[in-house]
């Protein structure tokens, strides 16, 4: 009995909304548009989607305000979308409650994939509540939280106290950023803000994590934004 | 008489009392060879007039050889006596008669007037003297103020001279106090900073400012502390110079000085802005010049592009019979055409991040490892098929960078290397720590940079002429660009043909010293 998947999208440009209902329409999702914020927020209220595109350029108001507006009473997925080279945008959104953001110009299947990494994020989140995961696994590597281990395929990785609870952080997170700020708050407390100390214990984790600590495969850097484990293997 | 002043004088100094001693001698030995002349001269029958010549002839000498009026007073004394106890009757004892207070007179009269006239004579000569220095000093004022490198010094030179010569401390503003200027002290005692810093000080440089130039300064109203002038250059107030004169008043010669110095300052400063000016001028029409060079060649490089983009779709809207193949073809073009538009902006949006004026980025400390996978994971995504082989050192190197820009270069030069290699050549990025620098190079095993590129690779226009249908078109903006982020991070870019075949492009990004050794912890 799956009903299809809602998608309000929340975008001005008419040529971009055009081809962001061609390629969702043809992955069976329903679409809805919202050219403006105002419009967004009345649709957000009456049509509950599952997931809200939301461009961060809008003509009446600011795409931020709609985001916190949004987020007072709307807890499902908000994807948002912005121009490159503004990390402090995508960090702003990121704190103010987005779950993911996506850069323009963007693939086609990367929108895809994005969507779905949000949506099934948002079910795992749903499940937790109730009971917690006993593992995580992608790729070669396995993360049992029952046992407290880190295995990357048979062998088990040592790591500290800290290191392992970064890495607890964002497999839970998997598939989204998470902002270096939320890290660091949530590993050393709210006064941390030395993202230097994150840094040097991401370097130590990736050395002993990944084949290539230059090349990662499982944790991603976004470089004036944060970090983000993958879900799964491309 | 003579003795105890010797002896006075002695006392205070030896050296005045040497030229004391040895003036007095001079009188005692003229005086004597002249009775001893006049004796013998009586001996043979000349007459007493022409013998008073010859002691007259001794008031002379000893006023001309002598530099006071004293020697040739008691000199006159000396001789009136002599003559009157060897020449006049009765010889060989004091007359006393009309004859000697005569002679007494004529002579210091005599001795009077030539002493008078000698030192005059020598208080010009002295102030000759003295002018010619101060000719000479200025003279090394201006030509120390020509060879001054910037304003700061010229201020300094001046403020140096003023204080060696007049031997007071002294303040030069630059620019009026009440526009953000500033003070320059120079104190010839360390207690005299107060009076400088005073805010009555502070309000007169303000009125000097405002009406210097327009008014006399005898107008202004005087201030018995500091003395202010200013150098002025075509009706405009350069410079305000304040000197203390509490304890001295300024003399007419020392003001006279003092203007002449702040007219070669004001003349120094007019120069120096001039210039500076000019300099301005010209990087001002370096930058527009490569702003519309880079306008130029980028619509160039951007019509190229929209046109396949415009051509292939109208083709694909207009003929409905058009072969699914064919039709295929055409979108991927026009797909491979946006893809290249889409970078290119990217490129010229990194540039609007550094600042114009300073030609800087703002930098935090980044790790060079994510920017590099940052960078890497984005070309992987346009070029599936690469293969990148990353190596990095074994410690966390952090560098001060702007993280967007970095990556940027880095994907410029990956690009690079990947279009200019066989399909699923090996391109190599390595990160080193080298002394202070954090280098990263990127090397290739494709065609290598052709010959007569390799002089100026990074210029915009040095593509130009190659770039054709080439796949490569577009990358002379993209290497210049990658100049640009990497001189405005303090760094160093070059790229050359490597020995064994492909091309190698090396840049460097300087590490704070702070910041070089973080190991694991």
């Amino acid at each position: 009995m799956s009903h299809p998947v809602t998608v309000l999208v929340v975008e001005d440009e008419r040529a971009i909304g055009n081809l962001l209902g061609a390629i969702l329409d043809a992955q069976k999702y329903r679409v809805l548009f919202a050219t403006n914020g105002a419009e967004a927020l009345s649709m957000a209220a009456s049509h509950t989607p599952d997931i809200i595109l939301l461009d961060l350029g809008l003509p009446d108001m600011d795409g931020m305000d709609v985001l916190i507006q949004l987020r007072k009473w709307f807890d499902l997925p908000i994807l948002v979308v912005s121009a490159r080279q503004k990390e402090q945008e995508k960090v702003e959104a990121l704190d103010a409650g987005a779950n993911d953001y996506i850069t323009k110009p963007f693939g086609n299947q990367e929108l895809l994939a994005r969507i779905r990494t949000s949506l099934r994020q948002y079910a795992r989140m749903q499940n937790s509540r109730s009971q917690l995961d006993s593992e995580f696994s992608v790729g070669d590597l396995h993360l049992s939280y029952a046992r407290r281990q880190l295995h990357i395929g048979d062998e088990l990785v040592h790591l500290t106290p800290i290191e392992y609870r970064i890495v607890v952080l964002l497999a839970r997170n998997a598939g989204m950023v998470l902002t270096h700020d939320h890290i660091l708050k949530e590993i050393w407390g709210p006064f941390a803000s030395d993202s230097q100390l994150l840094r040097v214990n991401m370097a130590n984790i990736r050395r002993k994590i990944e084949p290539n600590p230059a090349d990662p495969r499982y944790i991603l850097t976004e470089v004036g934004v944060g970090y983000r484990m993958i879900d799964t293997e491309r | 008489m003579k003795k105890q002043l010797v002896e006075r004088i002695y006392t205070e100094s030896p050296r005045e009392a040497v030229t004391v001693l040895r003036n007095s001698l001079k009188v005692l030995a003229v005086v004597l060879v002249t009775a001893f002349l006049t004796e013998l001269l009586a001996g043979l029958g000349l007459q007493k007039e022409s013998l008073l010549m010859l002691y007259m002839l001794a008031v002379v000498i000893i006023s001309v050889c002598t530099p006071s009026y004293t020697y040739g007073i008691v000199a006159a004394v000396f001789c009136s006596f002599a003559y009157d106890f060897f020449i006049t009757d009765p010889r060989y004892g004091f007359s006393i008669t009309l004859r000697f207070p005569i002679a007494l007179i004529t002579m210091l009269a005599v001795t009077l007037i030539i002493s008078a006239l000698v030192i005059q004579n020598k208080k010009q000569a002295h102030l000759a003297l003295k002018r010619e220095q101060r000719t000479q000093l200025l003279y090394q004022l201006n030509q120390e103020l020509l060879a001054a490198r910037n304003v700061e010094e010229i201020v300094e030179v001046t403020q140096k001279y003023i204080q060696q010569q007049m031997e007071r401390s002294n303040v030069f503003y630059l620019k009026d106090p009440k526009e953000g200027g500033e003070p320059s002290l120079r104190l010839h005692h360390p207690q005299d900073r107060e009076l400088f810093t005073d805010r009555e000080c502070v309000r007169r440089v303000h009125q000097m400012f405002k009406v210097g130039a327009e008014q006399p300064e005898e107008l202004l109203p005087k201030d018995r502390c500091i003395h202010y002038e200013a150098a002025i250059s075509h009706g405009k107030v350069l410079g305000v110079i304040g000197l203390d004169c509490r304890e001295l008043p300024l003399t007419p010669g020392s003001h006279t000085f003092l203007q002449i110095v702040s007219a070669q300052v004001a003349l120094a400063l007019a120069l120096r802005y001039l210039s500076e000016e000019q300099n301005n001028l010209k990087i001002s029409a370096e930058k527009e010049k490569m702003r519309s060079n880079l306008l130029r060649s980028i619509s160039h490089d951007l019509r190229t592009p929209l046109t396949g983009i415009l051509g292939a779709s109208s083709a694909i809207l207009e003929q409905k019979d058009m072969g699914e193949e064919m039709q295929e073809k055409l979108v991927r073009d026009i797909k491979e055409n946006a893809q290249w538009l889409i970078r290119m902006v990217e490129n010229i949006l990194t540039v609007t991040r550094i600042s114009k004026e300073t030609a800087t980025v703002h930098k935090t400390m980044e790790a060079a490892e994510e920017v590099i996978s940052q960078a890497v994971s984005i070309v992987r995504k346009r070029f599936p098929d690469c293969l990148i082989h990353v190596s990095i050192p074994s410690e966390l190197l952090m560098v001060p960078m702007d993280a967007t820009l970095i990556s940027q270069v880095l994907i410029n030069l990956l690009e690079n290397a990947i279009k200019n290699s066989e399909e699923g050549a090996l391109v190599l990025l390595t990160l080193k720590k080298k002394g202070r620098t954090a280098r990263f190079e990127v090397s290739d095993h494709g065609r290598g940079i052709p010959k007569h590129l390799l002089s100026n690779l990074f210029e915009i226009y040095s593509q130009a002429e190659d770039r054709g249908a080439d796949s490569s078109k577009g990358l002379g903006i993209g290497l210049s660009i990658c100049k640009t982020i990497i001189q405005a991070h303090g760094g160093e870019i070059q790229g050359y043909n490597r020995e064994e075949g492909g091309a190698r492009f090396i840049f460097t990004l300087p590490l704070q010293e702070e910041q070089e050794d973080h190991h694991e912890s």
